[in-house]
């Protein structure tokens, strides 16, 4: 693929003496990531849909058979999804070439802090907030809580899995991409 | 302030230890050297104010690239740039007498620039980072079968392009 030349080449590009001064340096302000990022809603053509879910997560424990009642509305596709909890939500958006991002929008209904972390991609605060967690790390979130999961390039038939932890309980919601019908599902699993 | 406390050599070594690195991750998403600078300074302004812990060296080395590659995203997704501009910077990372690195890494370029961005960052990892596909699974946060799916993909696109450039 590559030959030695090219991996040398590659392998011997260093990074300038001024961009070391510049971190090192008292220069190195710290800048958030997303200081101004508007809340943004991609079209089809950039391939991404939101889908607003609203999940109560009754104080810190679930009583049995507890249920999280996702509703919400699949933007771009203008569908209703009414769900029971178990059922997959499905919102379509066709997974056309380059259509590798999906975001979900989550509203955290809690009494009191839980955990939240992702199996895969990324998740900020609300719309337009901070990046809180991404792949491998844990965020703790309090309160009522909007919460943006963005995850990129989903192999098709593997799920994706965002995990809400709350003392010993755990709130999973999993996101999968259903290549026969060409739909997105995303659902709570018990 | 946080970067007092971090303490100035410490925060060297750290810079020291995975800079290049960094570098040439950012610049082979970005292609220009400003844009990769910005990106590895960013990546260092957020390792100063949230100071994350790390279980170990191989974790350490992971949030430096997954941080990088995603920095690399935003910059890229603020710049709008669909597909990669023709540009010319890698020639001035080599010396004026260097004319043989300069013609590897255009050629270099030249083959990662036909690849979608998710593979690129794939087959940079693996590739030229020597980075094993578990290690670039963690990295990236990915399964090993959705790093080697992308690793096929890179290939048989690759080898595609060469056939037809002998054709």
């Amino acid at each position: 693929m590559f030959d030695d030349k090219m991996t040398e080449a590659y392998r011997s590009i260093k990074a300038p003496e001024s961009l070391r001064e510049r971190v090192v340096s008292s220069d190195c302000e710290v800048r958030p990531f997303r200081a101004k990022r508007a809340r943004y809603m991609k079209p089809l053509a950039a391939a991404a849909a939101c889908v607003m879910l609203s999940a109560a997560a009754l104080g810190y424990s679930f009583a049995p058979g507890a249920r999280a009642e996702i509703c919400g509305t699949a933007v771009d596709s203008g569908k209703s999804l009414a769900v029971t909890d178990g059922s997959a939500v499905p919102f379509s958006l066709a997974r056309e070439g380059g259509a590798e991002t999906v975001e979900v929008q989550i509203e955290l209904k809690l009494s009191g802090s839980a955990k939240v972390s992702v199996s895969e991609g990324r998740v900020f605060a609300g719309g337009a907030g901070e990046e809180l967690a991404d792949c491998g790390n844990e965020t703790r979130i309090r309160g009522n809580t909007s919460l943006c999961w963005r995850a990129e390039a989903v192999p098709e038939g593997e799920p994706v899995f965002l995990t809400v932890k709350i003392r010993a309980k755990k709130l999973v919601f999993r996101l999968e991409f259903n290549a026969e019908v060409g739909e997105w599902t995303i659902c709570r699993e018990e | 302030m946080a970067f007092a406390e971090f303490g100035r050599e410490a925060l060297a070594a750290v810079y020291d230890r995975y800079a290049d690195t960094l570098y040439r991750v950012a610049f082979a998403q970005l292609r220009t050297r400003e844009d990769a600078e910005d990106a590895v300074h960013d990546v260092f302004s957020v390792y100063i104010a949230k100071r994350p812990e790390f279980s170990d060296a191989e974790h350490e080395k992971a949030w430096f690239i997954r941080a990088t590659v995603n920095r690399c995203g935003d910059i890229r997704r603020k710049r709008r740039v669909g597909v990669l501009e023709p540009l010319d910077d890698h020639a001035e990372l080599c010396a004026e007498d260097e004319t043989e690195k300069t013609l590897a890494l255009e050629a270099l370029f030249q083959k990662l620039d036909m690849l979608p961005e998710k593979i690129r960052c794939v087959i940079v990892l693996h590739y030229l980072e020597e980075m094993s596909v578990e290690e670039t699974a963690k990295v990236l946060g990915l399964s090993r079968s959705a790093v080697k799916m992308r690793l096929l993909r890179g290939r048989a696109l690759l080898g595609r392009i060469e056939e037809e450039n002998n054709v």
